[in-house]
C-alpha cells in the first residue's frame, strides 16, 4: 500500500469508502426500528464498522446488552494487534495517544501501518478525523434516506465493507506479491475454525496473529 | 421516554468502552524492549492476515448469504482495483456490479 499520497489523500480514501459503507449501516439501523439517536450513537461512540453491523443484527433478533457487549468486545480484541504494530512507529507529541487510539479502525491501520517509515501523529490524526467524518456523516445519511433507497442498491450494498478491504489489499500485493500468501492462508485458517464453530470475534484473533507468526519466520514472506 | 432507550445507552456505552479498551492500550503502555527483527516481521504481515481473515469467509456471504452474488461484487472490486487508483471508485462499482446483478434477477 506504498502511495504518494498524504495523510489527507489517505484519509479522503477512507472518507469515501466509510461513507458509503455507513450509509448502509445507518439504512439497515432505520431498517432494524431503531431511533436516529442510537444509530449515529453506534458511529459517534463505537467507530467500528464491523461491530456496529453485528450488533444491530443481534438487536433485531432481540439479544440483550451483555451479549451484544461480549460479542463486541471478542470481534474488536484484534485492535489490540494493531494499536501494538503502531505503538513504535507513532513520533510527535502534539496529539494525546488517547486520542489516535480512540480512531484505530481496520482501514486506517491497514492504509497507515503499510506506508514506510515513521507515523506523524498530526498525520494520523488527519486521517482518522476524515475517516470518522465520514462514517458518522455517512450513517446519519444513510438513516434520513434509508426509506427510499431501490432494494436491489440496500442489499447489495453489504458488500460494501469488503470492496474497500480489496481496495486496501491491492496495491500492496501488487508491489509485494509475497504478501499473498501469508493473506489467503489467514483466510483459510479462519474460516476452518468458523467452521468448527469458533465464534466469529475469536476465530479472526487466532487467525490474523497465528498465521503472520508463522509467516515472519522466514523473511521472504513479508519482503517489502 | 420510549421503553428500549435505556438498553440502547447500556448497549452503546458497554460496545464503546469494550471497543476502546483494546485500542488505547497497546498504545499507552510503555516498555523500553526493542522489538526484533522477527517480530517487526509479525507486525507488518498483521495488516496482511487481517484483511485476508476479515475477507475469508466474511466476504463471501456479505450479500444475502449468498456465495455467487458476493463473489461478483469481490471480482469487480479485484478487477477495478488492479485497474483504477481511486479505492472510493473500487467500493461504488463492486456495489454497483452487485446491484445490476440483483436487478438482472440473479
Amino acid at each position: 500500500m506504498r502511495s504518494a499520497r498524504g495523510p489527507a489523500g489517505v484519509g479522503f480514501t477512507i472518507l469515501f469508502g466509510y461513507f458509503f459503507i455507513a450509509v448502509a449501516f445507518g439504512a439497515g439501523g432505520r431498517a432494524a426500528g431503531l431511533p436516529v439517536s442510537a444509530t449515529a450513537g453506534f458511529s459517534v461512540f463505537v467507530f467500528a464498522g464491523a461491530s456496529q453491523f453485528m450488533a444491530v443484527s443481534l438487536l433485531a433478533q432481540g439479544a440483550g446488552a451483555v451479549a451484544v457487549t461480549l460479542a463486541t468486545l471478542v470481534l474488536n480484541l484484534r485492535h489490540i494487534v494493531m494499536s501494538l504494530a503502531l505503538r513504535d512507529r507513532i513520533r510527535g507529541a502534539r496529539v494525546p495517544r488517547a486520542v489516535l487510539a480512540f480512531g484505530i479502525t481496520d482501514e486506517v491501520f491497514a492504509a497507515t501501518a503499510s506506508r514506510p517509515g515513521e507515523i506523524r501523529d498530526t498525520d494520523l490524526l488527519v486521517t482518522e478525523l476524515l475517516a470518522y467524518a465520514g462514517w458518522v456523516g455517512g450513517t446519519v445519511v444513510g438513516y434520513l434516506i434509508g426509506g427510499i433507497l431501490p432494494p436491489s442498491l440496500e442489499r447489495a450494498m453489504g458488500i460494501a465493507l469488503y470492496a474497500m478491504f480489496v481496495a486496501l489489499i491491492v496495491p500492496a500485493l501488487r508491489s509485494s506479491p509475497a504478501y499473498l500468501a501469508p493473506m489467503l492462508a489467514a483466510g483459510i485458517l479462519n474460516w476452518g475454525l468458523q467452521s468448527l464453530g469458533v465464534p466469529v470475534g475469536i476465530a479472526l484473533l487466532i487467525s490474523i496473529p497465528v498465521t503472520a507468526a508463522l509467516f515472519a519466520i522466514d523473511p521472504r514472506w513479508s519482503r517489502a | 421516554m420510549e421503553p428500549g432507550v435505556t438498553r440502547l445507552v447500556l448497549i452503546i456505552a458497554g460496545m464503546a468502552i469494550v471497543t476502546y479498551v483494546p485500542r488505547l492500550v497497546p498504545l499507552v503502555i510503555r516498555t523500553r524492549r526493542e522489538l526484533s527483527a522477527r517480530q517487526m516481521r509479525v507486525l507488518r504481515l498483521v495488516p496482511v492476515t487481517a484483511i485476508g481473515a476479515l475477507i475469508i469467509p466474511g466476504g463471501l456471504t456479505a450479500v444475502d448469504g449468498r456465495l455467487d452474488l458476493s463473489l461478483i461484487g469481490i471480482a469487480a472490486a479485484v478487477i477495478l482495483a488492479l485497474a483504477l487508483r481511486h479505492p472510493f471508485l473500487v467500493v461504488v462499482g463492486s456495489v454497483g456490479a452487485v446491484a445490476l446483478s440483483l436487478a438482472l434477477g440473479l
